[in-house]
């Protein structure tokens, strides 16, 4: 999901030596990144009132304004760093708009809206890797996924935080280590229990071949 | 807590979570194992990977669906510079400050440079126009707006592009967009209604243009310093005498909460004028309540509440407002588009009689749409279409059977004789009847009632014979009643489907009274009363059947 880092490593020394298309350029190379990390983040409810790309362009133009504090003192890799920003933007955003979007018990499953059909179930996963899909599989997929987020959503913050940073954001377990700040044996650790915990939910809410009504 | 028992080692557990770690960070990387293999080289934990594998390869899979949709930028973005550093040159103009952002793009206030003028420039989002036909809905925006002249809405100069990416230029109104102004509350209804005036003006006359808004939201009005409105962002706007619609392929757009049900339902060919209508009244609801008329939890639940759910009148959110704008605002909020005012002229002459204190067309109009209201039908009736054939059959089993009651009656038939008839010779075509409706496709909720209500009248009969017997009555004497519970189901009907129910649940009582006169032929003259309501009305949704399965080239509908 972000770009290679040999390439931002070079930006950021150039950066360094006070090159401005360099600062833009990094950003720049980091807007779909961002794009994608706050489509999966902004709360379904607000994107009427907030758009993705208002929330990215926010967070370029505070990573840009914070730019020179971050190149004295680079705590984490630059695009955790950005990611980071883009928490707090999103947060903000969450809080502002809160008020006025009644507040929902599982807020949390709105935060995806894939579409999908009612006819699947578990035992289908091995499909899913085939790389040449038709479109009823491709179909099938989408319900998968949804359902996949439904059960995400019924985890603890914690479990959900991790593999939606894992799977969705696609952080390796260092990464997500650094920004938990956690070992990198106890994130692979929780990594674990909130993969046992999803699998869970999920045979939970496997569908026993009922046929619904409407 | 669990952090802190993991480090004392469960030894097994924390390798396994290191292997998946290891393999996820592998998934993150775009590599590619299976199951097998990696079981063969890590056997002591085969059991635990076979348990955890489809969750991690679903999840795995999801993730990357999310990303897989395409950010609209696509590769393009990459080169382009999206950000401008301001003032930025823009050929003619010269951008100086971002002002606002819309559904495409970033408005900024920038300045003419030949006559040093201020006005307001929109650039589209970077990635908005990929496709061709994002391109076609752009410049069908800006022909449809500049083709308007009205005060009251924002004119729009010319267009352009600069560097591949489109803008145009339109008037600098100095102010805030109406949902600027409606997030510090409610607005004194009287300035609303003189706003929403001006609104309905300006809409009247695109539209006597031919031009659609298909996108009215308080973020599309702006307010300029003295108060007065101005339309913007024909977004969605569209030639009504235009060929192919662009939406056509069944998105829905614009924001659910303003939306008209017709456009909400996806509807083709029914977005007209009245739906602009509609999306004013919405507006206008917002601007004396403080709040839209309908705001679910999410898009799908709004659009839900949108086509079946009826707002909450205005005055019980805000007792300041007047109750003939109250009628004002609910007559366009009407879900029958009929019911709604015919143009947007009506409405605005209407809010011109308000704020003159004269009296309105809203009210007049009350009682009329009540009990127009009352015989509608409802969004259900639609599943009466699969029924039209078999309820004309049913009209038949059904005048057959009452037939060969009254002559069992005549020959002196057994009690149980008249409840074998029922049980066994209806109730065999009852099954016919729904086996033939199986036939055609899923079996919907609200058919799923009404065979209920069907199957408890059938109850009713079959119960009549036995408690006649018992109370030491003449078989049949009770028959009357086999029309008052006939009726009853109509008025059910009436509910759940269409109010034109009411007049067969009406004849049908009143068939009780005439049954009750003539004892001799109760059940003759029930089964033809009975078979006639069922005949026409199923006549009347089988044509429909026929017409829709004509208009649809697809097929019949699901």
């Amino acid at each position: 999901m972000w770009s290679n880092a040999p390439q931002t490593e070079e930006l950021l020394a150039q950066a360094q030596t006070g090159d401005a298309s360099a600062v833009n350029n990094l950003l720049e190379r980091h807007r779909n990144s961002l794009q994608q990390l706050v489509r999966i983040r902004l709360d379904q409810k607000i994107r009427g009132r907030v758009g993705v790309s208002d929330v990215v362009q926010d967070v370029l133009v505070e990573a840009n304004r914070r730019f020179e504090r971050y190149l004295e003192n680079p705590v984490m890799p630059f695009h955790l760093w950005l990611r980071h920003i883009a928490r707090d933007r999103i947060i903000d955003a969450h809080r502002r708009h809160r008020g006025t979007a009644r507040r929902s018990v599982d807020r949390e499953q709105n935060r995806w809206s894939p579409p999908g059909h009612d006819q699947s179930s578990f035992q289908l996963a091995s499909i899913l890797n085939d790389k040449r899909l038709t479109p009823a599989a491709a179909a099938i997929q989408r319900e998968m996924s949804r359902r996949v987020e439904q059960s995400l959503s019924k985890l603890d913050e914690k479990d959900s935080e991790i593999i939606v940073m894992r799977h969705y954001e696609m952080l390796t377990n260092q990464e997500v280590a650094m920004i938990l700040d956690l070992t990198e044996p106890a994130a692979s650790m929780r990594y674990l229990r909130a993969i046992r915990r999803l699998k869970d939910v999920f045979l939970k809410d496997a569908p026993n071949g009922s046929d619904g009504v409407g | 807590m669990y952090e802190s028992t993991q480090t004392l080692g469960n030894g097994h557990d924390q390798q396994l979570a290191n292997l998946i770690s290891e393999l996820a960070d592998g998934f993150g990387r775009g590599e590619d194992y299976s199951l097998e293999e990696v079981c063969r080289q890590h056997p002591e934990f085969a059991e635990d990977l076979r348990l955890l594998w489809a969750t991690i390869a679903l999840t795995r899979n999801a993730g990357k669906q999310q990303q897989d949709i395409p950010t609209r930028s696509g590769r393009e973005t990459q080169v382009r510079e999206s950000r401008f550093e301001l003032p930025h040159d823009l050929g003619d103009y010269l951008l100086e400050r971002e002002i606002g952002r819309g559904g495409m793009g970033i408005v900024y206030q920038a300045v003419c440079k030949a006559d040093d003028s201020p006005v307001a420039i929109k650039m589209i989002l970077d990635g908005d126009l990929a496709t061709p036909e994002d391109r076609q809905r752009f410049v069908g925006e800006v022909e449809a707006a500049a083709g308007l002249n009205h005060p009251h809405i924002v004119p729009v100069y010319e267009m352009g592009e600069q560097d591949g990416r489109a803008f145009y230029c339109m008037k600098l109104i100095q102010g805030q967009t109406l949902s600027q102004r409606l997030a510090s509350g409610p607005m004194p209804p009287r300035q609303a209604a003189r706003l929403l005036l001006e609104i309905s003006l300006a809409i009247e006359h695109a539209h006597q243009h031919g031009v659609l808004h298909r996108d009215l939201k308080p973020s599309n009005i702006l307010i300029d310093d003295s108060g007065h409105a101005y339309v913007a962002d024909f977004g969605l706007a569209k030639k009504q005498t235009g060929v192919k619609s662009l939406t056509r392929s069944g998105a829905v757009l614009g924001t659910p909460s303003y939306m008209a049900p017709e456009q909400a339902a996806g509807a083709r060919g029914q977005v007209g004028a009245v739906s602009d209508v509609y999306s004013l009244g919405a507006i206008l609801y917002h601007a004396i309540t403080g709040r839209p008329p309908f705001l679910g939890e999410s898009p799908v639940e709004t659009v839900l509440m949108v086509l079946e759910q009826d707002p909450v009148l205005p005055r019980e959110l805000n007792r300041q407002v007047n109750r003939d704008l109250e009628m004002i605002v609910m007559r366009c909020l009407q879900k029958p588009q009929d019911l709604r005012y015919e143009t947007a002229g009506q409405l605005a002459s209407d809010l011109q009689a308000f704020l003159d204190d004269r009296s309105t067309s809203a009210r007049d109009g009350r009682i009329g749409h009540v009990i127009a209201n009352l015989f509608r039908e409802t969004h259900h009736a639609s599943v009466l279409e699969n029924w039209g054939l078999i309820w004309m059959w049913h009209s038949l089993a059904l005048l057959l059977t009452c037939v060969v009651t009254q002559l069992m009656f005549e020959y002196d038939f057994r009690v149980y004789q008249y409840v074998l008839v029922w049980t066994l010779g209806f109730g065999a075509w009852v099954s016919v009847f729904w086996w033939l409706r199986r036939r055609m496709g899923p079996v919907t909720f609200v058919e799923r009632q009404i065979a209920h209500v069907w199957a408890a009248s059938l109850c009713m009969v079959v119960f009549m014979f036995p408690l006649e017997y018992h109370l030491g009555l003449e078989p049949l004497q009770l028959a009357p009643f086999l029309a008052v519970v006939a009726g009853m189901t109509f008025v059910i009907k009436a509910g759940i489907l269409s109010g034109q129910f009411y007049c067969h649940a009406f004849l049908l009582f009143a068939t009780a009274i005439v049954m009750a006169s003539f004892p001799a032929y109760a059940m003759v003259i029930f089964g033809f009363v009975s078979a006639a309501c069922f005949y026409f009305s199923g006549l009347k949704y089988y044509r429909r059947r026929l017409l829709s399965l004509d208009a649809a080239p697809t097929g019949p509908r699901s």
